[in-house]
């Protein structure tokens, strides 16, 4: 089972006065069951509004998208297939603190998650919560804790094991780890990881860092202005990037002969080309 | 809107300490509640004894607050009419907050037809004095304690529907409630268990300041002769019965009812937002 997504596009009509924004425009994408696409593009670009989309958070004005064979373009109706459509696909928000309920323990907030997922007791409730917990790392401790209570890292966890407890295909992660520090990155990258090997979980990445969705994911798209300007394997957009945006973005990860000016460079070159 | 990754520092978070003003005002508070509870064991009078040897005396030993112009003493007065001043306020608050809090959230969260009525109904309102509303009812259903009652829950009620709608709203873009959507969690279960949950240390701050609010407008009402009728001495009947006294040049009538009108509009206030700040506190 895949997730097939055809010319998504979204158009949000602003404030009178203000120009309507393109947040998407015809995006295409097919990942397979197991795979991962990264989503890249600067602030602006809509990534967050094609992967609310996909979630089902947002409608879109044009396109489809199927996830495990059902056409999720229209919003659910009924318990049923509220509780058939979190099963396919879930998200983990780019606010950590935000996205979890403040009134919540973890313990509590992963129980309900379980049994809204449909655990057939308390007892199968509790013990899927600790399931989640382990598979995400999170130490027994935190299990008490309320999210004001946690490190942002481990917010994030906690965020990832709630949107596992429904066995989603499709897993999409919006700035997932981008207000992380490095090292904190990595466990959680790691995590993803293991969830892939193990679970089977497809992944949606979102990032403005390509540095980041290079570390996960196979393919890569970027985004410009909701227009979708790149599309090839991870590997060819780092090395033999095609569009002068990607070009940019690619200059501008951090590392080895990283140049900021050369970044501005490509910037001033990529935007006269868009000129014209 | 928070979106910090980091756990501020121990030292560095408020110490919401409670405070000697706010100890006062809730011991205070916890006199009057208890006195109201315990006026028959504790009045040294019945409210309505009345003794024309001791009219308009000030306080002393007999009388430790003084006595009004039948010669009743205002101490025992002041202890039973605590009951109907402070119930009265609890009460409309209660009716008020149950409808406006249900109308506040389906509001912001269906929007559409019912958020527009909501905003007319309170247009309406607010534009009308409230006092003249509730006067208006109270031509309708007739006077007495308990529709005063009836018509100020009315009038609160789009004042609490508004709040809550405010609330609700801005707890509805909060990333936690498109998480519960995904869940599959019903939207009026997300609204019910977790939303107005949610809100309700600001709610509960709110309702305090209300209280303090209320309490003046039945106060006021009963004054004017619309709520809380005699033998009832509740405190703004007894400012109105007083009235007489302060023309002759006796305040004790006036003051006392008046001084526990004020004051615990006041401790309310500084209690209330001591408690608020402390819920809030333990969410953020
Ligand atoms: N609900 C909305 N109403 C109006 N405009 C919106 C809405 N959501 C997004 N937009 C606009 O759509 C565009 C794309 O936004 P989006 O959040 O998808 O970008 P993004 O790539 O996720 O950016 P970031 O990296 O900053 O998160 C922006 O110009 C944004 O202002
Ligand atoms: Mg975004």
């Amino acid at each position: 089972m895949s997730t097939e997504v055809v010319g998504l596009t979204k158009t949000f009509t602003a404030q009178r006065g203000a120009a309507p924004v393109r947040a998407a425009q015809g995006v295409s994408f097919t990942i397979p069951r197991g795979g991962s696409l990264g989503l890249v593009g600067e602030s602006g670009s809509g990534k967050s509004t094609v992967a609310r989309m996909i979630a089902g958070l947002e409608r879109p004005d044009a396109g489809s998208i199927m996830v495990d064979g059902e056409d999720r373009t229209r919003p659910a109706r009924g318990g049923l297939a509220r509780r058939r459509r979190a099963s396919q696909v879930q998200m983990v928000f780019q606010d950590p603190y935000g996205s979890l309920d403040r009134r919540l323990t973890v313990d509590q907030a992963l129980r309900h998650a379980a049994t809204v997922a449909g655990a057939a007791s308390t007892q199968a409730a509790s013990s899927r919560a600790r399931e989640l917990m382990d598979a995400v790392r999170l130490p027994a401790d935190t299990a008490s804790k309320h999210p004001r209570e946690l490190s942002g890292g481990q917010r994030q966890r906690v965020a990832i094991a709630r949107a596992l407890a429904s066995r989603p295909s499709l897993l999409i992660l919006d700035e997932a780890v981008s207000a992380l520090d490095v090292s904190v990155q990595a466990q959680v990258l790691d995590v993803l990881h293991e969830l892939r090997a193990e679970a089977g979980v497809s992944l949606l990445f979102v990032s403005h860092d390509l540095g980041v969705v290079s570390r996960i994911t196979e393919e890569t798209l970027v985004l410009y202005r909701g227009a979708q300007v790149e599309h090839a394997s991870t590997e060819s957009v780092l090395h033999d990037p095609q569009h002068p945006y990607t070009r940019m973005l690619v200059a501008a990860v951090p590392g080895e002969g990283w140049d900021p000016d050369a970044v501005v460079e490509l910037r001033r070159e990529f935007e006269r080309s868009a000129l014209s | 809107m928070s979106t910090l990754t980091v756990t501020p520092l121990p030292a560095l978070q408020p110490r919401s300490r409670f405070g000697v003003i706010a100890w006062v005002c809730s011991v205070f508070l916890v006199v009057i509640v208890v006195g109201a509870l315990l006026a028959p064991m504790l009045a040294p009078y019945a409210p309505d004894e009345i003794d024309f040897d001791n009219i308009w005396s000030s306080p002393n030993a007999a009388h430790w607050l003084g006595t009004d112009q039948l010669g009743r003493d205002l101490l025992s007065r002041a202890l039973f009419g605590a009951r109907d001043s402070l119930l009265g306020p609890v009460l409309l608050l209660l009716l008020a907050t149950v409808a406006g809090l249900a109308i506040g959230t389906l509001a912001a969260w269906k929007g559409g037809w019912v958020d527009t009525l909501l905003a007319r109904i309170t247009d309406v309102m607010f534009a009308f004095p409230g006092i003249l509303f509730v006067v208006l009812v109270i031509a309708v259903l007739g006077q007495g304690a308990a529709t005063t009652i009836v018509a100020l829950a009315l009038a609160y009620t789009p004042v609490i529907a508004k709040y809550t709608r405010s609330l609700v709203l801005a707890e509805m873009v909060r990333p936690y409630v498109d998480a519960y959507r995904l869940q599959g969690v019903s939207p009026t279960s997300i609204a019910v268990r977790f939303v107005v949950p949610n809100i309700a240390p600001s709610m509960v701050g709110y309702l305090v300041v209300l209280f303090g609010d209320a309490l003046m407008s039945l106060a006021t009402l009963s004054y004017l002769g619309f709520g809380s009728q005699p033998p009832s001495s509740e405190w703004g009947l007894m400012v109105q019965e007083g009235q007489s006294a302060v023309i002759q040049g006796y305040f004790w009538p006036v003051f006392v009812p008046g001084a526990l009108i004020a004051l615990v509009v006041v401790a309310v206030n500084v209690v209330g937002v001591k408690i608020s700040d402390r819920m809030n506190a333990r969410m953020r």
